[in-house]
């Protein structure tokens, strides 16, 4: 088949796959089929040029939701600019019913080890008590457990990334004339704008009422603060044992609120120093490109310059769904610089940060004992 | 509905109306493959995912004269292009465009598994051949095969000769096409002592 070594025959071929051959061309190139070699040769190749891989846009969806946060850290917001007009403004359509299949598939498939419980009916004696501040009659339960984090989707369409060992509920009232959720744990919320149905999360010691906006709430129990951060939009934040007082966050602020606790149980540092509310700005890192307070989101564990290793242990523990014991107090007490971690594996992490905080460690089931 | 129609309807809602959903969808279709384009000029998958992001929030900031644009997809490489050069510009101080060396990464050749005309092990081949292409022709290669850009428009892009894109296309056809004669008339194990 001498033809197979001449340009031309590939010259054509290539044209006509790429809708760039003239007529004469096309023309010229059925001469050429005729030889049925060619022609087997040329229908192969024509096979394997039309056939796509199928789609996977897993990436370009991550790709677009930081693309969403960077718009909403320069102030540009995604949605309809005309004020009454609100059918456009929500990222993802509305999900009509309560079980709808798409809040199950909108579950980040990312993510490990997701333990989800989705009550169906959950009415205890006590939930017919109907307190203003909890939703009654729970009926939707997403947790997670230590280690893993997940993203769902609610009924209205908001997204919602959860934290590692957090819970979230809300009940079948949700949307009807506000949109309630209770939370405890962190989550990130891509709120879908609805002026009607004001959409208000329910923590243990503060309340946030928003219209339509994207904000993270670190809202653990056993933490000693409570803390809002907006990356854009308008939030309002009221807190249990302050009835009638209103705090209004702009983007890029946090407020950090002090966990309504036990007095012996507050340390004295935290007494003397710490008012029970301070606002303070998000913080930017330039050597990751991303908002500290948010890039969990991402899968990026970050820590502060001015964290302890203690102080920051709690969070490793709900990442990796591990316990730390501290035997050595020099370590944990020590300040270093900044630190983060994406893919890696906890002994991956100890064995960077054994290098900053000179400790070893022992590793037995999910407890690690820090040493000498 | 063919690609073409479906992002011009895409552009309208969003100049019209501000739909925020069908920009979304707008951002997912060209994303990958502007990401790649970024990525094979500057060599930096955070910069090119900066560079994708940032030619996507002047798009929804112009969005009200988007209709305008007669060739979104030509109109968004270019784009991405002209940012990656500035951004090499401020890092390097030379903005010239260079891919004789550049990273390509091709989306592998696909055999659909209810078709059997090739098998498994000679996709597999075949894909190695590919991935040995020059870089210059392995980036033409896929500009015009999964991005769908003409041979003008890519010799535009990448300041060449629409003669060059040919050439280049004629050349990858025929290193492709050869290697696929082999692996079809002969037996796959003897080909590679070929």
């Amino acid at each position: 088949m001498p033809s197979l070594m001449h340009d031309k025959f590939w010259d054509l071929l290539a044209k006509k796959l790429s809708g760039e051959a003239s007529d004469e061309e096309l023309q010229e190139m059925d001469l050429l089929l005729k030889d049925p070699g060619l022609k087997t040769l040329s229908e192969t190749i024509s096979t394997l040029w039309n056939h796509e891989q199928p789609v996977d846009n897993t990436k370009a969806l991550e790709a677009f939701e930081s693309h969403k946060l960077r718009m909403g850290e320069k102030g540009i917001i995604l949605g309809n600019s005309h004020e009454n007009d609100l059918s456009s403004m929500s990222s993802e359509k509305p999900v009509k019913g309560f079980f709808s299949k798409k809040w199950l598939v909108g579950i980040s498939s990312l993510v490990t080890a997701i333990f989800i419980i989705i009550f169906g009916i959950f009415k205890s004696n006590q939930s017919n008590f109907n307190s203003p501040d909890q939703p009654s009659n729970p009926v939707s339960q997403v947790t997670t457990r230590p280690g893993s984090r997940t993203q769902l989707h609610l009924p209205d369409g908001t997204s919602v990334w959860l934290n590692a060992s957090s819970n979230l509920t809300f009940d079948e009232n949700f949307g009807k004339d506000l949109r309630e959720v209770n939370l405890s744990g962190e989550a990130f919320f891509d709120v879908v704008k609805d002026p009607s149905h004001p959409f208000i999360i329910h923590t243990k010691n503060i309340n946030i009422k928003v219209l339509g906006t994207e904000f993270n709430v670190k809202a653990y129990p056993e933490d000693t603060f409570t803390e809002t951060s907006l990356v854009r939009g308008r939030v309002e934040v009221t807190i249990k044992n302050r009835p009638g007082e209103k705090h209004f966050l702009k983007p890029n602020e946090k407020m950090i609120v002090a966990n309504d606790q036990p007095i012996e149980k507050r340390s004295k540092k935290i007494k003397s120093t710490i008012p029970l509310i301070t606002t303070e700005s998000l913080t930017f890192d330039s050597t990751e490109n991303t908002v500290l307070e948010t890039s969990w989101v991402y899968n990026h564990l970050i820590f502060h310059q001015n964290e302890t290793f203690a102080e920051m242990a709690p969070r490793l523990e709900r990442w990796y769904g591990v316990h730390f014991i501290f035997e050595n107090q020099k370590a944990a007490n020590e300040y270093r610089p900044f630190v983060s971690f994406t893919t890696e594996t906890i002994t991956q992490a100890l064995d960077d940060l054994k290098l900053a905080y000179k400790f070893d460690y022992k590793i037995k089931g999910n407890e690690i004992t820090i040493t000498q | 509905m063919r690609t073409t129609d479906k992002i011009k309807l895409l552009q309208q809602a969003i100049a019209c109306f501000d739909d925020a959903q069908a920009y979304k969808e707008l951002f997912l279709f060209f994303q990958p493959s502007l990401e790649a384009f970024a990525f094979s000029i500057i060599r930096s998958r955070e910069l090119s995912e900066e560079i994708v992001s940032d030619v996507f929030m002047k798009i929804w900031e112009k969005r009200h004269s988007l209709d305008k644009v007669e060739n979104l997809k030509f109109y968004l490489f270019t784009a991405v292009k002209n940012r990656a050069l500035n951004k090499i510009h401020e890092q390097k101080r030379i903005s010239t465009l260079s891919i004789d060396d550049a990273p390509v990464e091709l989306n592998s050749f696909y055999q659909d598994p209810e078709q059997q005309l090739i098998s498994a092990e000679m996709i597999k081949q075949l894909n190695e051949i590919v991935d040995q292409l020059p870089p210059r022709c392995k980036l033409i290669f896929k500009l015009v095969k999964e991005d769908e850009l003409t041979y003008k428009e890519v010799a535009e892009l990448l300041h060449l000769s629409v003669k060059t894109i040919e050439n280049q296309m004629t050349l990858a056809f025929k290193k492709i096409g050869v290697a696929i004669h082999f692996l079809l008339y002969h037996p796959v194990s003897s080909y590679s002592d070929n």
